[in-house]
């Protein structure tokens, strides 16, 4: 099971990226908290049945365990010291791609956890139906969550912020 | 900015591998603990808050039985009962702490968002209301016993003095209302601790009951 387990996530490590840059921007535990994802992942493993695709079940179990920690960041605050993340300036004036990816990444982060969560899996190019499995809501509703939250970003893209 | 050139912005931003900075995190040493340092470093807390609150009530604990079983000592109703108080002081912390372990450690990974975000606010709302009970119960329970003490002059508590001075009434009255809304200054201070989780919670599930 743990060599099937291994497997699988290493096809789908991207998606894992893309969560915790998206939920820990900037965060000086960006890697401490992949890995608690990993370890949640492989602890709900037995519960995968294969009733949906592999991706579908990573996704939600990544993203509901990225809010978590985030609660539990809220739960037990605690003063730490700046690391050189946070005092770094980005390096992206060589790299274009670089720096849309920082902008975007920005913006997104002045959106709520879950409306993060909408966002990664449309932004991915999941289906409405998919979308509204992970999270919980009806097809129709999830389409018109999306819309909202695309106006909202792209005003907070191009404003600097909301 | 087209709302469809989001995902390309998107995608252009994700085309070039840069994102090898977890390369140092090996899935199979992860799988083989059971949480990551910083988290560990949260429920370690909580633990040690546990063994402390423990540790005294275990001492409360033999310390009852050595005097009532093994010295077989009788004492008044008056005095057994902030004895009583005490004890369920102990048992208050060490069981809220316990609570809040549980909170840390069990999750609902598996549900959808919303599920998981329904019950994360069910158990919030679970030990928010049993850490105001049970300050409610020792808290009246304890301004009871002053006013039995009082009206009973148990110990001649109506003649206490305080730097030769005889405590006024209307200090003692004001003691017990301050006992009696302790528990919702103590809810106060819950709503203030638990605040910034709170707004996120009901945040998400205000967007997500949203109707289209």
């Amino acid at each position: 099971m743990e060599k099937e387990f291994i497997k699988l996530v290493k096809n789908h490590e991207g998606i894992l990226h893309k969560i915790c840059n998206i939920y820990f921007f900037r965060n000086p535990y960006k890697e401490d908290y992949y890995q608690e994802i990993l370890i949640r992942l492989w602890k709900s493993f037995p519960s995968y049945k294969n009733q949906s695709a592999f991706s579908t079940w990573l996704y939600r179990v990544a993203l509901n365990t990225a809010i978590d920690i985030i609660r539990k960041q809220n739960l037990q605050p605690k003063h730490t010291e700046l690391s050189n993340i946070e005092y770094s300036i980005p390096e992206y004036e060589h790299n274009i791609e670089s720096y849309k990816k920082e902008k975007l990444y920005q913006a997104i982060n002045y959106l709520s956890d879950v409306e993060k969560s909408i966002i990664i899996l449309y932004l991915e190019d999941y289906s409405y139906k998919e979308i509204a499995e992970i999270i919980g809501l009806s097809e129709s509703n999830t389409g018109v969550k999306i819309n909202r939250i695309k106006i909202q970003l792209i005003k907070i893209l191009k404003d600097g912020q909301e | 900015m087209d709302k469809n050139d989001l995902k390309s912005l998107w995608h252009d931003a994700h085309n070039s591998n840069q994102e090898i900075i977890y390369d140092k995190v090996k899935i199979e040493k992860s799988i083989s603990m059971k949480h990551c340092k910083a988290i560990s470093k949260i429920i370690s807390d909580v633990k040690l808050k546990i063994l402390f609150s423990a540790i005294g009530l275990f001492i409360y604990i033999g310390l009852m039985l050595y005097a009532f079983v093994y010295l077989d000592l009788v004492f008044s109703i008056n005095s057994i009962i902030p004895l009583a108080l005490a004890g369920l002081f102990l048992i208050f912390i060490t069981t809220s702490e316990i609570v809040r372990l549980l909170v840390l450690t069990k999750t609902a990974d598996n549900m959808s968002v919303k599920e998981s975000l329904l019950f994360s606010r069910k158990r919030l709302n679970r030990i928010r209301t049993f850490d105001f009970l049970s300050y409610l119960v020792i808290l009246y329970l304890s301004a009871v016993l002053v006013i039995v003490n009082y009206l009973s002059d148990i110990g001649g508590v109506k003649n206490l003095s305080f730097r030769n001075e005889v405590i006024p009434l209307p200090f003692l009255l004001f003691f017990i209302l301050m006992l009696l809304f302790m528990p919702w200054f103590i809810k106060y201070l819950h709503n203030q601790r638990y605040r910034k989780i709170y707004f996120e919670l009901n945040n998400s599930v205000r967007i997500l009951n949203e109707e289209a």
